[in-house]
């Protein structure tokens, strides 16, 4: 038998050379493959994000949604989905932002109006075939259009082979099972690099289904490649009736009491509901930890914003404050407020009264309640 | 000179030519059901687990690991979720890590990339988040690695989606599972059993681990803590 010769290999004086030398080995291979694709990991730049314009939410998962990636957010119907959707796209293009819609749901313009959603400028893609649909998203991506772009919903996707048989005639009698989870997988694998490199931001909107087993929870449809392949996925539901925002209004009944001051009857009037947000999985820095949960409340009016009516109440007491600080304005003293042990800070008397009404201030809730006058 | 110097000297010079036969996953668990106390230099080896399970945080921790032993790693990006910021929480060397984002539609590149590193011994150590990300190039690129990785002390490290089984749905396994078998030296599932939580926060996650194939030691079972 012939001797094999060895294989040789080139030797290196210490590991700082050694490391030098991968480095612009590094470089060379971008330019031969003509693509920017080797950095050292310190030099990969930051993820920008596309926020909600929520407080609650942004401060959640950590200003926003990351540009550049997939984000899934997914809950029972009615939970909230589909505001947030609008809520962003409404945020987006007032920071110059261009976003658009693909919807497999009808695209509710109404409330899309409501929300201060530009139409002229907001593409909204209605496609028949799931392929079509995933096809735009890449097409976008590579061209670079969008900056944000939003799929409601994921459930409602139908592929080719769920409308047609083989033989090309329409039909249900197919075998389609996991045929959507099929497609999504083979669309990731497409798709995620053209995102990255566009750095637009995607949201999905997910369905629930009932996953069946020994226990039944609930769980995302469209298989395990969207929870893979997502950098970030938000559960949402409905929260218990308790915690839902009321409006408090006085009725007077026209009875007296014994002082001989009418008596008036408290009137609750639920607005909303607490729409509960959960992470499943955090792949961003920033954010809360994974698996906790915030409560957002939810108003029928306005969506995640206050409505006109407790906004302008709002406004008003805070002008009333204000004007009561000006009057004690003149005769400033310096009061020292002990500040959670780290400190001693100095507070004039204007700040403390802003102070107590900031902590008195947020959204109301059965909690603490925000009269009707 | 004295003897005593003499062993001295020696002990020092052999120091000096020690090479590293294994990668310390800095989990004692993992390493003592790994049988050889750490992952095997010039294997392939397969990590596998549910999305959000503790992959990326796993891999991040092997790679701190052999950054400080003097490897060189070439982290492939493929996923595109490459966080600089959560590597330094796990201790990984930003300036020193090379990562690569190629184009998953064409391995045969990637493959000439990474040959030409090999051959000039640059590298120690390759990562793959995630091998599913390739379509029908897996098959290239497995061939192509184990070509090149013969005789050298390369590792290469796969993380592995899951999947639902069809004939069994209670069952989970991984997308080309019989093309990983034959290549993978070694293969890893994690399972998560439950989340460790501080005054309602969720600091870890408590992982079992099934080294389910090992050509360096018996397949064995153990469970892990993953801290965030």
């Amino acid at each position: 038998m012939a001797d094999k010769k060895p294989v040789v290999r080139p030797e290196y004086k210490n590991n700082a050379e050694r490391l030098a030398a991968l480095k612009r080995a590094a470089r060379s291979t971008n330019d031969k493959l003509g693509l920017e694709c080797v950095t050292m990991a310190s030099d990969i730049e930051d993820t920008t994000r596309a926020p909600f314009d929520v407080l609650e939410i942004d401060t959640f998962i950590g200003g926003g949604i990351p540009h550049g990636s997939v984000t899934v957010v997914w809950g029972s119907a009615g939970s909230g989905k589909t505001t947030l959707g609008l809520a962003l796209a409404a945020k987006a293009q007032r920071d110059g932002k261009l976003v658009a819609w693909i919807a497999l749901e009808p695209f509710p313009k109404d409330r899309a109006k409501l929300f201060k959603v530009n139409l002229d400028e907001m593409p909204v893609i209605q496609c028949p075939q799931a392929e079509q649909s995933l096809d735009i998203i890449v097409d976008y991506a590579r061209n670079k259009l969008v900056d944000v772009m939003i799929l409601d919903s994921i459930h409602s996707l139908a592929p080719k082979g769920m409308m047609e048989n083989s033989k090309g005639e329409k039909s249900l009698s197919e075998e389609t099972m996991a045929i959507l989870a099929r497609k999504l997988s083979e669309f990731f694998k497409i798709a995620i690099d053209p995102i990255k490199r566009s750095n637009m931001a995607l949201l999905l909107i997910g369905q629930t289904r009932i996953k069946l087993g020994i226990v039944c929870i609930d769980d995302l449809t469209g298989g395990n490649a969207l929870k893979h392949n997502s950098r970030l996925t938000i559960h949402s539901r409905r929260g218990a009736k308790d915690d839902s925002p009321v409006k408090v209004t006085y009725e007077e009944t026209g009875e007296k009491d014994a002082k001989g001051k009418p008596k008036k009857k408290k009137i609750e009037t639920i607005i909303g509901f607490p729409c509960v947000l959960k992470l499943d999985k955090v792949q961003v820095s920033g954010s809360q930890k994974e698996q906790s949960v915030v409560n957002v409340p939810y108003y029928y009016e306005s969506g995640f914003d206050l409505p006109a009516d407790i906004k302008a109440e709002v406004a008003q007491e805070e002008a009333e404050i204000e004007a009561q600080a000006a009057l004690e304005a003149p005769k400033e003293e310096k009061v020292v407020v002990e500040s959670d042990g780290v400190g001693k800070n100095e507070y004039t008397p204007a700040m403390l009264v802003a102070e107590g009404f900031k902590k008195k201030r947020g959204r109301p809730s059965k909690k603490d309640k925000i009269d009707g006058k | 000179m004295d003897w005593l110097t003499k062993l001295e000297q020696a002990r020092t010079e052999q120091k000096k030519s020690f090479i590293l036969d294994i990668i310390p996953t800095s989990y004692s668990e993992l390493d003592k059901a790994l049988g050889v106390w750490g992952i095997p230099r010039g294997k392939i080896v397969e990590i596998s687990g549910h999305a959000g399970v503790g992959k990326t945080a796993l891999l991040l921790d092997i790679v701190a690991q052999a950054q400080e032993h003097g490897l060189n790693v070439v982290y492939m990006d493929l996923d595109r979720k490459f966080d600089a910021e959560f590597a330094k929480n796990r201790a990984v060397k930003c300036e020193d890590l090379l990562v690569f984002q190629p184009d998953a539609t064409k391995p045969e590149n990637t493959l000439k990339a990474l040959e030409a590193l090999m051959k000039a011994n640059l590298i120690d150590l390759i990562v793959f988040d995630t091998i599913s990300a390739y379509g029908d190039g897996i098959t290239e690129i497995l061939q192509g690695l184990a070509k090149n990785i013969a005789g050298t002390k390369i590792t290469i490290l796969l993380a592995s989606q899951i999947r639902q089984s069809f004939e069994d749905p209670r069952d989970y396994n991984t997308p080309y599972m019989h093309l990983l078998n034959q290549y993978c030296n070694i293969r890893i599932m994690l399972k998560k059993i439950e989340s460790i939580k501080h005054d309602s926060i969720l600091i870890g996650k408590r992982i079992a681990v099934d080294v389910y194939k090992n050509v360096m030691a018996h397949p064995r079972t153990t469970e892990i803590e993953i801290y965030i």
